[in-house]
Parts: structure tokens; C-alpha cells; sequence
């Protein structure tokens, strides 16, 4: 296997090199992690783990990179036997299958032969003998070793277990304190969750926050080194090559995946440019997205292509009203929704609004229907919004009272209308610049000025798709004022756009 | 790392040891802090009778009977998890696992219910699991395997039973109330016929909480009335400063006085180690200074988070999983009273505050339900008589909660 081989979908194929090299963020948690495995191997004591965050936001590397640490410690090795749940192809429907699923990953790790005819012995029993003699071939097994079971999804795992198959796991770790476990779930889950359940409060309930824009670059930048890809990593170490991220951190938040798939569209040349790239990703993760679409239930794969086709906010009772699905019903998926990560929501008065939370994913639902146009325009919108340029600065030193400096803005309204004659500013710079004015003038909340502006601009550029964005969140802005700061006019933006006007506000999302 | 601290040379000189925070995890016995003198008491107690050990959930039950039966040197105990038991043949079938695994000596040492199992199954049984016989004998076949086991010599015999309550809950639900009241019945009768059998209940979920309703579908027998109750209490506050302490040493965390923080953390949760534990793994994750006033923070953001680290939410739920329906109302709104009170109240006053907010038709019935809520840990009377939470935090966790603090 390629050392620096870097799987997209199953971080476990990774080699333990590459698994380090391109490691962020989560450094004190790892090395936490290893102490309280070598703790729960060399003495009594026995830690549980359960690491919770949405998919792709790192839990495998996590769990592989683990695995790798503790292999290297020699002092463990002849007390420490492992077994690996991964994360697909077993099916678990009780505690009896997940004792053989144990075995299954013992043997894979250690080729115990004599092991595996012992196990292979327990399938002549009766499931209740069996699972007997499965529990105390174990113990016999591990003798004074310590099981470290890693295992991933164990919501599923619960799930399968049942109550019943939960207290027979519970009751065989209080009594033989046997096993240190490090688990992961995409969610919380009942199993864990609920009070009156056998597994409550016993794990360390670990949740697992996205990537900053600083730990996203950083990220990229370990790849791009581990991959010797020079002029990558100079780039991403400047001010423009973060500004370059910042725009995928805005529409993917902070999923390692989506970073990590980027990471492999890009030279300097495509990140600076980026709307292809980020292209690109959308064709790579959509089968991704459809995945995942298969983890949720039927009524909630609706609402959530309800919400990927409204692109914006929607209030509780219009996604059921849309579905023909009943209030409570919908309440109800979407906060399950939301623990799963897909969607997030924000209150307004009384109101829950729902949207989806990643709006890389929503792109990737919607690309089919206008052939990507869409995206196109929002990407070059926001590279063009977030590069810091000088613009910035003399806006801010206009005087406070802006309107007298009319000139300068009257300008850039003379700039655009001899447009045809000069080439060279783009329409995406010009609707920049007129933005980065307007925005000098909303965050000032001077209303007048900005529906004077508004109103200039909107005839100006209506029929170019570059002042489509630009145009939707001065509306908004002025909306919001006029209606003394009323959120509802910024619910008429998608999340990613709603983010910039709130900016302008100091507006706090609820 | 060991510390000697209070080095002034006086008699209560503690050794610290330090050590990695575990909350909810399975400690190991030298990590159970500050139940010494508990222990001590229990030993004491059950060399005249059998106990039933209770406390709120989390409170650290399990690590004192595990620690008292991994250092029981020269004491036969056995410690058992019931929850994994549904019937009466599980529960037989568990004792005998757990004895014969206990005394391994070679030789099967449950002579006297081999055979009669034999003679009962009629013809010889190998596997771990009993033949469906057991279903209908297992009363003869649970006294014949504790007969087994109290003629062997070595004295007193000591059966922990954890989560106790959880299996007779999941039989009555399982076989009907009669088994479940046999089964108490049974045990009861063995510790009168066998004066060198002790048996310590505990678990998750209160005994009583199961007698109650067993007590409601007729059942008159008193089935633990022969056993000592003793309560888990927190920490004493120094003990819990000395974990909170051992953890910060533990886990390495910098900060500008240990000691101070260490009091402070044990003084915001009221000395319950879990939360201690809790509180300090926190602190392992923490980025920036830490100082007495980043506990008081940590604490208060616990009460309030959806997530809910603390497991708080449990006080709720479990009213309303074990409690009767016409019941819930009741033991809330007594709750939601004393949750804002500042100081501790007379029944009378309890009773009157309550009035003011539901009809009240008998007097008897709140009568009760303060003695079941004490029983359940959450309130607790003063030598005065009068009623407050047993825990400020969890007093302060049900005002939030409840949206009762303006
Ligand atoms: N004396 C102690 N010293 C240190 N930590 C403790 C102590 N007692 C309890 N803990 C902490 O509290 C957790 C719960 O303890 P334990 O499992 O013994 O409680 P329990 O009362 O048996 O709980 P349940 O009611 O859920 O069965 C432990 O994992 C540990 O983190
Ligand atoms: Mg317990």
C-alpha cells in the first residue's frame, strides 16, 4: 500500500503515517484517549468511551489512528488483546451475535487458530448455551488480558442488541471488568440517552466539534505536505489561500470529508480559481450525500429534499403542510434530524425554522435541476467576498455621514454604466465593490441611503446573474431595518448567505 | 505520583494518590475514594443481618461492593449484575455459575443440586444453561444450591447483589407478581434457615419502588423487614476535594491552587464523585486559566445544557417511569415547591403551599408521597422536621428545569 495513500470514504485503509501526517485538532483528545486505554490495560480500572458526531466529521480517522498509537505501546501488548467492530457488514440482533462479532475481530487481529475452533464449536448449541459458553470462552480467553473493543456505529449496535442484549452487555462489564470500549455514533441514541436504560451515564460522552476555518487550512496544508505538493502548501500558508478555504469552510462547515475529497482537487492554480474545484467536489460527494440519504427514514429523506429545493429557512408547520406529514410528526423527525446533524434550526418568536445545516449538501441535491448555474454564481460570489483587499479600508475611512460623500458612490454607479467601454473591471469585482459599500452603509443602519442604493442598483443590474446574490441580501438588509430589525426578512437567505448580511448587523442567530 | 498532604505530621496525614478521571467508567478499587469508613460500617452491620444498600442512581453503589468484594481477602463473597436475569431459572442459573467460578477448585462444588437436578431432569445435565425443569423447580433447586454452598467450611457466605430491583422488575413483568414476591419470599426464608448466609440488595432503580407495586397487586410480606437499610450519602466535602484533587494531579492539569479548586469543585456538586468526576474531566479539555470561578460556571452551564453531561434529567424521567400516573402530579408539585424555597419547610407549610395549586383531597396521600420522596433520595428531613432537597445542586437543577427561577 501507497504510505501516503488517502482514502477519501474509509480512513481505516489509511496507512498509520498518513494517518498521523495529516492529524488536526484533535491531538489532547487522542493522547487522552491512548492514556485511558493503557490505563484500562495495565490496572483495574476500565474507561468507556463514546465519541458522537455527525458522519464525516472524523470519527474512523479518529478510531484507526488509535488503533495505531496503541499497537506501538510494546509495554501493552502482552495484556492487551483488540477486536474491531467496523463499521459496516455486521449484523447484530443480539448479545450472542455481538460476542461472535468480538471473536470474529479478535481472530482478524491475531489468527488465533486454536481460538477460532473453539469458536467455531459454540455454533452446534442451542443461541441460549451458546451465548453462555460464547461469554465464558471469553473470559477465559482474555484471562487476566484486558479487551479493547472499538466500535463504530454503536447506535446500530444498540439498536440490535435490544434492552435485553444492553443489560446482558452491562451486566458482563460490571461483573468481569474485562474491556475498555471506544465507541462512536453518528447521535446520540436512546440506549445511552435515556435515564430509565441500562447504559445511562456510563459512558464518557464525548461530542465532536467541526473544523475552524484555521484547523480546515491547516488541514489541507498537512496533505498538501504529506502529498509533497509544494506550491499548494505556500499558497495555502498565505492570507489568500485561507480566504481560498474560507469559502468551502462557509458551504461545507467543518466536515473533515468534504476537506479531505477537496484536498484532492487542488493545485495552487484550481484553489485560487476554485469554482471548479468546488465543482468537482459536488460530483465526488453527491453519490456521498445519496449514501447517507439511506440512513434516514423515508418521511425524513422527504423533508429533507423539501428543505434541499426551498433553499432557505422553513417554519415547522410549512414542511408539514409540504409533506402531508402531521405537525407533531414532523417536530418530532426533525429533531431526530438534527441530532443526526442533517439539518439545523433557528427560532423566531414561538417558531422553529428548519433548513439544512451543511449548504454543500443542499447544492449537491439540487446541482441536477439548473446544471450547477447556481452554484457557479455563489462560489464566485463568496471567492469574490471573501478576499481581503484594500476595498475594505477605504470604505471604512469614509466619513461617518456617508451621504455626502455621494461622489464616490455616484462614481461607482458611472464606473458600471460605462461598463461596455471598460473591459477590464468584471461584473463579479464591480457588484463586489457596490456591496462593500452598501455594507459600510447597513452596518451604520442608515436606511435611507441604503434604499436609495438599492433602488439604483437593482435597475442596474437585475438582468446580470453576477448582482443576483449581491441584490437578494441588500433586499433582506433592507427589509430587516425597515421592519426594525425584523429576522424574518434575513430567513429569506440561505444559511450561507445569511451569514454574511448578519454580519453586517451583528446579528446573533437564536 | 504519590503526595503526602496536611504533612503537619497529625494522625489524619492522606495519602493522595493520583489518578485519571473515569466518569461512569468501572474503577478500580484503589480508586474508590472516601468510602472507607462506609465500608467499614457495612462489614460491621453484616456480621449480624443482611443489607439492603440504596442510593440515587450514579452514586457510587456499584464501586463500593465491588470493592468490598475484591478486597474481602479470606471472605467467601460472590458479586453478581442480576440485570441480565428475567426468570427465576436465570437466577438460579447465575448463582451456580457465579458459585462454581467463585471456588474453582476442579471438582463441581454444587454436589447436593447436581444430583437433585439430575434426578429432577432425569438424566444428567452438562451445559451452563438449566434444563426447562428449572422453570418450575427452581425454588428447590435455589435452596439446594445455597445449602451447597453454605456447608462448605470457611464461614460466613456473602452474596452482592447488584441490581437486585432490576430483575425482580423484569420478572414481574416477565412471569407476574407472585414469582417476583417468591423469589423475595425465598431468599428471605434462606436467610432465616442458614445463619451464615448474607445477602447485600442494591441497584439502580430503588427496592422499594418494586415492593410498592408488588404491595399493590396484594402482596403482604414484609420480604426485607429482617435486613439493615443503609444509605450511600455523598462524600463527606473533604473526601470529595481529596478526589477532585487526585483527579487534577492525575490528569496533569495546570492551576494556581490546586487545593482551592479542589474545594471548590467538591463544594459545587455537593460532594457526588460522578459529578466530581465529571467536573474535573472537563477541566482536562479546558483551554485557558482555570480559577474557582470556572467551576461555579462549568457547574451552572451543566444544569442548563440540552445535552444534559450531568444526567440530571434522570430526576424527571424516573418519576415518571416508576411512579404511578395519578401520582406524577403530586410528587412534582411538591418538588416544584421546595425547589424554590430557601430554607427548609414544616409539612404543614409544604401541605398548604400545595394547596394553593391543586385541589387536595387527602392528606394521607402527601403524607406518603414525602415519605416516598425521601426514599428516593430526593428530599430529605432535618432534625427539626422540616423538608428541603437532599442536594442543592439537584434542588437548583429542578428550579431551572421546571422554569421556576424568574
Ligand atoms: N468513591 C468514589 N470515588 C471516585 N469516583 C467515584 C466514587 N463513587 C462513584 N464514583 C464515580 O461515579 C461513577 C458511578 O459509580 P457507580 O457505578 O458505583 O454508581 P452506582 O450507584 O452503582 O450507579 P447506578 O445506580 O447507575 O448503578 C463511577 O464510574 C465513578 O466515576
Ligand atoms: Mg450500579
Amino acid at each position: 500500500m501507497n504510505k501516503a495513500f488517502l482514502s477519501r470514504f474509509t480512513p481505516s485503509l489509511m496507512s498509520p503515517e498518513m494517518l498521523e501526517a495529516i492529524f488536526v485538532q484533535r491531538e489532547k483528545l487522542a493522547q487522552r484517549t491512548v492514556d485511558q486505554i493503557r490505563d484500562s490495560v495495565l490496572t483495574q480500572t476500565k474507561h468507556y468511551s463514546l465519541l458522537v458526531g455527525p458522519r464525516g466529521i472524523g470519527k474512523t480517522h479518529f478510531v484507526s489512528l488509535i488503533y495505531y498509537r496503541i499497537k506501538k505501546l510494546e509495554e501493552l501488548q502482552s495484556r492487551l488483546v483488540i477486536s474491531w467492530l467496523h463499521e459496516d457488514g455486521y449484523a447484530i440482533g443480539s448479545f450472542l451475535d455481538l460476542l461472535l462479532q468480538i471473536f470474529q475481530g479478535i481472530f482478524e487481529e491475531n489468527k488465533d487458530k486454536a481460538l477460532q475452533e473453539k469458536v467455531k464449536a459454540i455454533y452446534s448449541l442451542s443461541p441460549q448455551e451458546a451465548e453462555a459458553v460464547a461469554l465464558r470462552l471469553l473470559k477465559e480467553y482474555l484471562d487476566k488480558c484486558t479487551l479493547l473493543l472499538l466500535i463504530e456505529n454503536l447506535d446500530e449496535v444498540f439498536k440490535g442488541l435490544s434492552e435485553e442484549g444492553q443489560q446482558k452487555l452491562r451486566s458482563a462489564l460490571q461483573e468481569n471488568s474485562f474491556c475498555t470500549i471506544l465507541a462512536t455514533s453518528p447521535a446520540l441514541f436512546n440506549g445511552v440517552a435515556s435515564q430509565t436504560l441500562p447504559f445511562y451515564g456510563f459512558f464518557r460522552i464525548q461530542h465532536l466539534e467541526g473544523l475552524s476555518l484555521e484547523e480546515a487550512t491547516n488541514l489541507l496544508l498537512k496533505i498538501a505536505e504529506a502529498q509533497g505538493n509544494e506550491d499548494l502548501s505556500k499558497f495555502l500558508a498565505t492570507g489568500l489561500g485561507e480566504d481560498r478555504v474560507r469559502v468551502v469552510h462557509e458551504l461545507a462547515g467543518g466536515s473533515h470529508r468534504v476537506f479531505v475529497v477537496f484536498s484532492q482537487f487542488l493545485t495552487e492554480k484550481t484553489l485560487d480559481e476554485l469554482v471548479n474545484a468546488v465543482m468537482e467536489i459536488l460530483d465526488d460527494l453527491t453519490p456521498y450525500y445519496q449514501a447517507r440519504m439511506s440512513y434516514v427514514s423515508p418521511q425524513q429523506r422527504k423533508i429533507i429534499d423539501f428543505l434541499a429545493s426551498r433553499g432557505r429557512p422553513v417554519p415547522v408547520k410549512e414542511i408539514a403542510q409540504y409533506c402531508f406529514i402531521t405537525n407533531q410528526t414532523t417536530s418530532s423527525q426533525l429533531k431526530d434530524l438534527q441530532e443526526k446533524g442533517y439539518v439545523s434550526s433557528e427560532s423566531l418568536g414561538r417558531e422553529s425554522w428548519y433548513e439544512l445545516r451543511e449548504p454543500l449538501m443542499r447544492h449537491c441535491l439540487e446541482v441536477k435541476k439548473n446544471r450547477g448555474e447556481s452554484v457557479r454564481l455563489l462560489v464566485s460570489f463568496l471567492r469574490g467576498w471573501y478576499t481581503r483587499d484594500e476595498l475594505e479600508g477605504k470604505i471604512k475611512g469614509l466619513p461617518e455621514n456617508s451621504f455626502s460623500d455621494r461622489e464616490y458612490l455616484q462614481k461607482m454607479a458611472y464606473g458600471w454604466d460605462i461598463f461596455p467601454q471598460n473591459p477590464s473591471a468584471s461584473l463579479g469585482m464591480i457588484a463586489k465593490k457596490i456591496l462593500k459599500i452598501f455594507e459600510d452603509l447597513a452596518s451604520k443602519e442608515a436606511l435611507l441611503e441604503m434604499v436609495y442604493w438599492q433602488s439604483v442598483w437593482t435597475e442596474l443590474g437585475e438582468k446580470h446573474d453576477e448582482f443576483q446574490i449581491p441584490l437578494r441580501l441588500m433586499n433582506a438588509a433592507v427589509q430587516f431595518l425597515k421592519g426594525n430589525r425584523n429576522k424574518r426578512a434575513l430567513m429569506e437567505l440561505p444559511i450561507e448567505e445569511r451569514r454574511i448580511v448578519r454580519e453586517w448587523f451583528k446579528e446573533k442567530p437564536k | 505520583m504519590k503526595t503526602n498532604l496536611g504533612g503537619t505530621g497529625t494522625l489524619n496525614a492522606v495519602v493522595l494518590q493520583a489518578m485519571k478521571t473515569n466518569p461512569g467508567g468501572s474503577l478500580s478499587p484503589s480508586e474508590v475514594v472516601g468510602r472507607d469508613a462506609l465500608i467499614k460500617q457495612l462489614w460491621r452491620a453484616l456480621e449480624k443481618q443482611s443489607v439492603v444498600l440504596s442510593a440515587e442512581r450514579r452514586m457510587g453503589k456499584t464501586s463500593i461492593i465491588k470493592k468490598m468484594h475484591a478486597e474481602s481477602a479470606g471472605k467467601l463473597t460472590v458479586y453478581q449484575d442480576l440485570e441480565k436475569v428475567g426468570t427465576p431459572r436465570e437466577f438460579v442459573e447465575s448463582i451456580v455459575e457465579s458459585v462454581e467460578e467463585r471456588l474453582s477448585t476442579g471438582k463441581r462444588v454444587a454436589e447436593g443440586f447436581r444430583s437433585l437436578l439430575q434426578n429432577l431432569h432425569g438424566a444428567e445435565v452438562s451445559g451452563i444453561k438449566l434444563p426447562e425443569v428449572a422453570d418450575r423447580e427452581w425454588k428447590v433447586l435455589l435452596v439446594a444450591i445455597i445449602k451447597d454452598l453454605v456447608a462448605k467450611p470457611g464461614g460466613t457466605v456473602y452474596f452482592f447483589w447488584d441490581e437486585l430491583p432490576l430483575m425482580l422488575y423484569k420478572i414481574q413483568k416477565n412471569s407476574g407478581e407472585t414469582v417476583a414476591m417468591e423469589i423475595l419470599d425465598t431468599l428471605r426464608s434462606l436467610r432465616q434457615t442458614y445463619p451464615l448466609l448474607r445477602m447485600v440488595y442494591t441497584g439502580s432503580i430503588g427496592l422499594h419502588n418494586v415492593l410498592t407495586s408488588l404491595k399493590r397487586a396484594g402482596y403482604a410480606n414484609a420480604p426485607i423487614n429482617d435486613m439493615k437499610k443503609i444509605d450511600v450519602p455523598a462524600l463527606q466535602l473533604i473526601d470529595a476535594e481529596n478526589l477532585a484533587l487526585q483527579l487534577i494531579m492525575g490528569e496533569n492539569i495546570q492551576v494556581a491552587d490546586p487545593q482551592i479548586i479542589a474545594k471548590t469543585i467538591a463544594q459545587s456538586v455537593d460532594g457526588i464523585a460522578f459529578y466530581v468526576q465529571h467536573v474535573v474531566d472537563r477541566l482536562a479539555n479546558w483551554q485557558g486559566t482555570i480559577e474557582a470561578k470556572t467551576i461555579k460556571d462549568i457547574v451552572s452551564n451543566y444544569l442548563c445544557d440540552a445535552q444534559d453531561p450531568l444526567d440530571m434529567r434522570y430526576f424527571q424521567e424516573r418519576i415518571k417511569t416508576y411512579y404511578l400516573r395519578e401520582e406524577v402530579s403530586l410528587a412534582y408539585g411538591l418538588l416544584d415547591i421546595l425547589s424554590t424555597e430557601t430554607v427548609a419547610i414544616s409539612f404543614g407549610n409544604l401541605a398548604n403551599k400545595l394547596a394553593s395549586r391543586m385541589a387536595i383531597h387527602d392528606l394521607e396521600a402527601i403524607r406518603s408521597m414525602v415519605e416516598l420522596l425521601q426514599l428516593d433520595h430526593y428530599i430529605q428531613q432535618n432534625p427539626e422536621g422540616n423538608y428541603a432537597f437532599r442536594f442543592p445542586l439537584i434542588q437548583r437543577y429542578w428550579k431551572l428545569n421546571r422554569g421556576l427561577s424568574h
